[in-house]
């Protein structure tokens, strides 16, 4: 497993590096004065230039990469244009919402997706089957924006079963945590159905059954495990996009999290906070690759022996 | 890692991530004001500040030498009295009031005055407000001199080898506090209500260095007790402060991150007890008998419109600019807003010295509009793209009906929404964006901060040009520099309104509107009157224990 994930490092590295690169480019391309989110409409073009000059901006673009990168190889990404907040402090600061969002999320996907996926699968083309499977299909649709004002105004606003919006207490996770797991459950019932029509007519399954094990140990035990591979994949990827920030949910419902600090981020045109918040998404999303491939290793005796 | 441990971790990583932000609803004072904003703030440093949110908040941690009154009328703040002022109109001399304390218990002294002005000078502070003390004598040689340094190295916090070290134009004198400017500026003492000018306290600036602008140590009646990034900002009573300021509160919490939908939900279930009400809410919340009495309006000293650039086509024919302000029918954009402004007829808003209140404006007049698009060459119109920035929502709807307006006389503009920093970079470059929509707010209520910004032809420069519409007018230009340094009161009155009566007839900007801005208070609060120049004064307020 080591040597695996000793190999796998040099690329994740330059997945990294040319991320860096690309955002940079980007970044500097946009035809925008990054002065102005700070400076205000009121400085004119000698306090500007001045503010430009003290924060390195009118430096060549290679020799502010350059700095850039070297201070990253140390962990210090920079200070942000606009807030003046250290990038590694701001992003770590905003992790724990994404994160408890995220969790909750993925705790809505898996708990009504995995059971959901393997009933629909046992009763195919039943009414259970059309009906969850329709539902899934428009849970899917679901634009997170729209559901979560939805759930925020009746549950919240009118019922008052929860907070409105903020991050206080357990309570104020429900509904993002819902809002995230009503529409990614739906995709993974129908992914976890589908990996699972395959595994049912395998013929381990069958031998499962005639050696009299209660239906529930092989669906569950037997055929989800085999059923679940292709599920983790996407579930890796998904989770590490869940983490670099959900912007919709933690927009509407005040989450301070990392989406909300990258669209700012953005808004502002402040390019060290661009760069910290694509760079931070980059290495969840390479670490999520990497934790898939080990988990696989670990889920499949298969890909263990090759 | 076992399953049982791998599920524990997995249960207490979100506990772990909520720790941060636990305790929201529970304040330790009974007597906590509680509102919502947006966005996060930038900056606690005074050096920093420019935006009426933050402004709001810099009352609470900081003071100046001068107040504003809701009359609009200087007032000693941390001076003793108004200022001595010379014939010239040059020397300002202040005295500072005695027993006044910073939050960190140090008294207040002149010298800290002086401070805080040569810091905003410092190109190291980057402070946006250099602009405005630039007329301080001696201020540019003072800024070479802190270049000089920066460029040389090596030297400690807030340490100065070059010369002058210290600021010729602004000296104190045990409690006596003299500014000198290059040329004589009667809106000066404006400058003393600003926080650019409010005193800080070198050792806690140097103690903080960058971390400064989250430290903040003033001699309000509030000190900063939690400010935690996209989530909340907490002020709780300075034990040093020895006003009256302040005293109908226990603490002030600022909830931060939430969209207007959101307060306003949170608003109408009582967790939250201001609100700016959204236009999409006005009429809805005016109408319903709970909230109609409670609500405040407050005419802002803002002026919007449409800039149009006279260096390029078809904007250089100065009928077509006046077309385009008979085009536009200013109470239709009103009403569609839900009465969130008044239509405006001149660039110098009410309240503002040097608004003429006796101004008619151009009518709505469509027929007009085309006929003199007919005579300027232009019988079947044009198209342009129209700018606009994306961080005012309400824009959005008033240009869409500006649109509407335009296209009726066969004007057919394209909107082109663009983030506030592209638009900045985009409409104060020359020759770049010929029609666009924008707003300005006073830095301080003086028509010379309107006139002298937006309309100076000798301010144009090729690039960050305050002057958007690049108008260039040499008698405009002349009146404007002789206003400015006018040492009298009418003098300066009359030249603005000359130079404002050129300028509407020239349209180089069609005025719009000013904005109006709406809160809601809940019962328990009192006391929450509206300030032109401060919006709210939260330090006022006196609210109920609950």
């Amino acid at each position: 497993m080591t040597v695996r994930l000793l190999r796998r490092l040099p690329g994740a590295a330059l997945t990294l590096l040319g991320t860096s690169l690309v955002v940079f480019l980007i970044a500097h391309a946009v035809p925008a004065d990054p002065v102005a989110a700070f400076a205000g409409p009121h400085a004119d073009k000698e306090a500007r230039d001045a503010i430009r000059h003290e924060m390195h901006l009118d430096d060549p673009l290679a020799a502010q990469y350059l700095r850039f990168l070297g201070n990253a190889l140390r962990g210090d990404l920079g200070r942000s244009n606009v807030t003046r907040e250290p990038v590694v402090g701001a992003i770590l600061a905003r992790f724990p919402a994404t994160l408890a969002l995220s969790l909750g999320g993925l705790a809505v996907w898996l708990l009504v997706s995995l059971p959901l996926g393997v009933l629909t699968a046992k009763y195919r083309d039943r009414p259970l089957d059309r009906l969850t499977l329709g539902l899934a299909t428009v849970t899917v649709s679901l634009p997170t924006f729209w559901l979560g004002r939805l759930l925020q105004f009746g549950l919240a606003y009118r019922l008052g079963w929860f907070p409105v919006a903020g991050f206080f207490s357990w309570a104020s996770l429900v509904l993002p945590s819902l809002t995230l797991g009503i529409v990614g459950a739906g995709y993974y019932a129908r992914l976890v159905h589908s990996s699972m029509l395959e595994v049912l007519n395998q013929d381990y399954v069958r031998a499962a059954r005639a050696r009299g094990l209660s239906e529930g140990k092989v669906l569950f035990k037997h055929a989800l495990r085999n059923a679940f591979p292709p599920v983790l994949t996407v579930l890796g990827l998904d989770t590490a996009g869940l983490l670099g920030g959900v912007v919709f949910t933690e927009s509407v419902f005040a989450l301070p999290g990392l989406g909300a600090l990258s669209v700012q981020a953005v808004l502002n045109l402040d390019v060290p906070m661009i760069m910290g918040t694509v760079l931070f998404a980059a290495l969840l999303v390479v670490t999520a690759n990497l934790i898939v491939d080990l988990a696989y290793q670990w889920i499949d005796p298969r890909v263990r022996g090759s | 890692m076992n399953r049982r441990a791998f599920l524990a971790a997995l249960a207490a990583a979100p506990a772990a991530a909520l720790a941060p932000g636990c305790g929201g609803g529970a304040a330790p004072g009974a007597r906590t004001l509680r509102f919502a904003y947006p966005t996060d703030y930038k900056s606690l440093d005074p050096a920093q500040c420019f935006d009426a949110a933050t402004m709001q908040l810099m009352r609470l941690l900081y003071g100046g030498l001068l107040d504003c009154d809701d009359d609009m009328r200087l007032v000693p703040w941390l001076a003793a009295g108004l200022p001595e002022v010379s014939a010239d109109k040059k020397k300002y001399t202040f005295t500072v009031r005695k027993g006044v304390r910073f939050a960190n218990g140090r008294e207040l002294t002149a010298d800290d005055f002086v401070y805080a002005v040569e810091r905003v000078l410092d190109p190291a502070t980057k402070s946006p407000a250099e602009t405005l003390l630039r007329n301080v004598r001696g201020a540019r040689a003072f800024k070479a001199a802190r270049e000089a340094d920066a460029g040389r190295g090596g030297l400690g916090p807030g340490e100065r080898v070059a010369e002058p070290t210290r600021l010729e134009g602004a000296r104190a004198d045990g409690d006596t506090l003299r500014f000198e400017l290059e040329r004589p500026d009667l809106a000066f003492p404006w400058l003393a209500t600003m926080p650019c000018t409010y005193p800080l306290p070198r050792e806690e600036v140097e103690r903080h260095g960058e971390e400064f602008y989250r430290n903040p140590c003033g001699t309000g009646p509030f000190v900063l007790a939690e400010w935690r990034r996209d989530l909340r900002v907490r002020f709780e009573r300075n034990p040093h402060y020895a006003g009256r300021a302040g005293a109908g509160l226990d603490a002030i919490e600022i909830l931060i991150g939430y969209d207007f939908m959101t307060q306003t939900m949170m608003f109408e279930r009582g967790e939250l007890d201001l609100l700016n009400v959204p236009p999409a809410d006005f009429v809805r919340l005016t109408r319903d008998p709970r909230w109609r009495p409670r609500l405040r309006t407050l005419m802002l000293q803002e002026t919007d419109f449409l800039v149009m650039n006279c260096e390029m086509e078809p904007f250089t024919d100065r009928r077509v600019r006046r077309a385009v302000c008979l085009a536009v029918d200013r109470e239709r954009a009103m009403r569609a807003v839900n009465g969130m402004g008044v239509p405006a007829k001149c660039l110098v808003p009410p309240g503002v010295f040097g608004h003429d209140p006796g101004r008619t404006g151009y009518p709505y007049d469509p027929d007009g509009a085309r006929r003199l698009l007919a005579e300027a060459g232009y019988p079947e119109g044009f198209a342009v793209d129209l700018w606009y920035p994306t961080d005012v929502p309400v824009w959005a709807k008033i240009v869409e009906v500006i649109q509407q307006d335009l296209k009726k006389v066969k004007i057919d503009a394209s909107l082109k929404q663009v983030a506030y920093e592209v638009f900045n970079d985009a409409t104060g470059r020359r020759r770049n964006v010929a029609f666009s929509f924008f707003g300005w707010t006073e830095n301080y209520p003086d028509a010379g901060d309107f006139l002298n910004n937006l309309c100076d032809g000798a301010r144009i420069v090729d690039d960050q040009c305050t002057n958007m519409a690049f108008y260039d007018d040499p008698d405009v230009n002349e009146w404007l520099h002789a206003a400015a340094v006018s040492t009298d009161e009418n003098e300066r009155l009359a030249l603005y309104r000359k130079a404002e009566d050129r300028i509407l007839d020239d349209a180089p900007y069609c005025v719009v509107y000013h904005e109006k801005a709406n809160y809601l208070c809940r019962p328990r609060v009192a006391n929450c009157t509206l300030h032109p120049l401060w919006y709210i004064r939260y330090e006022d307020i006196a609210l109920e224990a609950p």
